[in-house]
């Protein structure tokens, strides 16, 4: 179902897609800010400080141009110490607090520099004092944004190539995940309220995820989508009222960082006439994990789909799915097993 | 309330009393799931009796008992405890820009609860860490400010100079903080009750009631503080004690409140400011008639945040938004704020 916040960033991807011109020239990107960047003919020096675009980065095979990176993604993020081991000799320059080292960003010296859309007067105030072209993308949770996102940075780092790979295996997948339920009533797909960002009452209003493996996000839309925002917050008594068939709760955190736990919703005596606790239907899913890993929305994607239809899914093998994903992005074996162990996903790879 | 001068006054000042318990009866009635007057006291009937009305569902009793009535009690009890706390204060420091939050309280909550979050997981609940670093916050405000206590000013300085102190360790944690831990530490500063049970409940009522108590029997004192402390002295008070005392209860019901809901915004200084124009400076009323009017505004920005729409502003937000400009149109037609 396409909806009006999908049409939305498809529009705005289109237009971003369209203004990477040609390779090898300067060229003028619209960024998920609506910015104009110039980017330079030659981007061999990358800093990146949004974690979406070091993974791509990382996908594409263009981890070397990396000159340095944001807190979350050297120091945080438990798989891309695997996937680009010399990762956590690279200077870290922004931190929690969205602090941002201007001073070592100079000297790093790099060509363009990745920022997230959420730090509003980031990238501006950056680009203006340093005269290093910002540009500030991110997929806002919509598969199709993501798409854009790989081509877009395939352009303009010359991995075109690998990045129309990675688009077709990931249209691909996600075609043939949706296929078995794609004909669903909206009443026939199971309800689904997401516990996002460490608290029981802070949800995503818009997720892809959900509806692409034949389930209804409850949320979806409750905000309007010009507003920009995909999360909000709801209380106690509301998922009550829309009475979900499941809980899903954000789990990308190491267990011990889970201040939102299966356990703890399960045993939230204020919900214990809500159908997912009744029927013990809460379970960790990925969610966003200081935006999407695109190997893992495709593999949530995929877990999601045999939790919400299993009799459909019924030969799907998590693991063996996830191992050959994480394969094809990342170009290494097992590190989805390696991953499900950190996070104790232990429901992901059941067989 | 006696006292006062015309027959009008009182008739406002007794509707001010009683309007917390009826609010408290229609708040039970608001939220996003739709039950009816019938079917709330039907609730409240089975859960007393289950066998008397087995068709009530399930959902209507967790609904009023373990949501609605735990946060509509925690609303009055906040709205109360910090617009006491902020009356009390305002007339000790005889400054109508005194709040609640002057003297450190919520930038030592803050720092408590982000300490909680970052780096003691689940050993100590942020609620309860808040509580002990806004008393800790005060403490060392009084411990500084030393036998200065008695001057505002020296009280008033100190008070900013720790709130700043505590600012930069709460800087310095979110530093070092997990960006997970980060995003439950801004929603917290945020300030809401959305997540309110029981459990809060036991944590903060029982601090609430007994340092709300403490400041309803020292009213009157708190004219005699308004004056110099010559003057006060001369009348055979004790002005250290009664100084402490107060500044201890306040910080009590303040640091119990803050813990629980976050940093709400405004109310304790706007609430003691309508209450002074309505019923003039008299201590003896405002404190009584902060409580209502706090109990009372808190509860209907809860009932309007729940009411209106399907997602939550945070109330810290809500009031401070909603509060400032009646405020200021207030302020614009009496022409005075304190007398």
């Amino acid at each position: 179902m396409r909806t009006a916040s999908l049409r939305i960033i498809i529009i705005f991807s289109s237009i971003l897609w369209a203004a990477a011109l040609f390779p090898g020239q300067g060229q003028t990107i619209k960024d998920s800010l609506g910015r104009s960047v110039a980017i330079p003919p030659q981007v061999d020096r990358i800093l990146s400080l949004q974690p979406e675009i070091t993974r791509i980065l990382a996908a594409l095979g263009a981890t070397e141009r990396l000159v340095g990176l944001d807190y979350f993604i050297g120091r945080e993020d438990h798989l891309f110490k695997v996937l680009f081991p010399k990762g956590t000799g690279l200077p870290v320059v922004s931190m929690p607090d969205e602090s941002v080292n201007r001073e070592l960003i100079l000297r790093l010296d790099p060509d363009l520099i990745f920022a997230s859309p959420t730090e509003l007067q980031v990238p501006d105030s950056i680009q203006r004092s340093l005269g290093i072209p910002v540009a500030a993308l991110a997929s806002l949770g919509s598969f199709e944004g993501l798409l854009k996102e790989i081509e877009l940075v395939g352009a303009l780092t010359g991995f075109r190539k690998r990045a129309d790979e990675l688009g077709m295996y990931f249209r691909e997948k996600i075609r043939s995940i949706m296929e078995p339920t794609a004909g669903l009533a909206v009443e026939a797909r199971p309800a689904a309220y997401l516990a996002f960002w460490s608290s029981l009452v802070r949800t995503p209003v818009f997720y892809e995820p959900v509806q692409a493996a034949g389930g209804r996000n409850v949320a979806h839309n409750l905000l309007p989508p010009h507003l920009g925002t995909i999360g909000t917050v709801v209380s106690v008594e509301q998922i009550i009222k829309w009475n979900p068939d499941f809980i899903l709760v954000q789990g990308s955190f190491f267990p011990a960082e889970r201040l939102v736990t299966v356990d703890g919703v399960l045993e939230d005596k204020r919900l214990s006439s809500v159908k997912a606790i009744q029927q013990k239907r809460v379970h960790y899913t990925l969610g966003f994990w200081y935006w999407w890993d695109p190997a893992g929305v495709l593999v949530e994607t995929m877990y999601l789909a045999k939790l919400f239809h299993p009799e459909k899914f019924a030969g799907l093998d998590i693991e063996e799915a996830g191992n050959e994903i994480y394969e094809v992005f990342y170009g290494k074996r097992g590190i989805f097993t390696d991953l499900m162990k950190a996070l104790d996903f232990r429901e992901w790879t059941e067989k | 309330m006696s006292g006062l001068k015309n027959s009008r006054s009182r008739g406002l000042a007794i509707f001010l009393l009683v309007l917390p318990l009826f609010l408290f009866l229609l708040s039970l009635t608001v939220g996003a799931y739709r039950i009816s007057p019938g079917g709330l006291f039907k609730a409240v009937l089975s859960a007393v009796a289950p066998a008397s009305h087995p068709d009530v569902p399930e959902a209507y009793r967790d609904i009023l008992l373990r949501i609605r009535l735990p946060r509509v009690l925690l609303a009055m009890a906040v709205g109360a405890a910090l617009s006491v706390s902020g009356a009390s204060l305002q007339a000790l420091f005889k400054n109508p820009l005194v709040n609640e939050y002057i003297l450190g309280i919520s930038s030592g909550a803050a720092f408590g609860a982000a300490l909680s979050l970052v780096f003691l997981g689940r050993t100590l609940p942020p609620q309860i860490a808040g509580f002990v670093f806004a008393v800790a916050a005060v403490g060392a405000v009084l411990l500084i400010s030393g036998k200065a206590e008695s001057h505002f000013i020296s009280l008033l300085l100190t008070g900013i100079i720790v709130t700043a102190f505590f600012s930069a360790l709460l800087s310095l944690v979110e530093f070092f903080a997990s960006p997970y831990v980060l995003q439950a530490l801004f929603f917290w500063l945020m300030g809401s009750l959305s997540l309110a049970s029981w459990k809060d409940l036991y944590i903060s009522l029982p601090l609430i009631a007994v340092g709300l108590l403490v400041l309803y029997l020292l009213r009157w004192r708190l004219n005699v503080l308004s004056m110099s402390d010559e003057e006060a002295r001369s009348l055979g008070v004790n002005v250290r004690r009664e100084k402490i005392l107060v500044i201890g209860a306040a910080t009590l019901i303040t640091a119990a409140a803050t813990a629980i809901v976050g940093i709400i915004g405004w109310l304790g200084f706007i609430v003691p400011h309508l209450v002074r124009m309505m019923f003039g400076a008299d201590n003896r009323r405002v404190v009584p008639l902060s409580a209502a009017l706090g109990a009372s505004l808190m509860m209907v920005a809860d009932d309007i945040i729940r009411g209106v729409s399907s997602f939550e502003i945070p109330i810290g937000i809500f009031t401070s938004l909603v509060g400032i400009p009646i405020f200021l149109i207030l302020l614009k037609k009496t022409k005075k704020v304190w007398l």
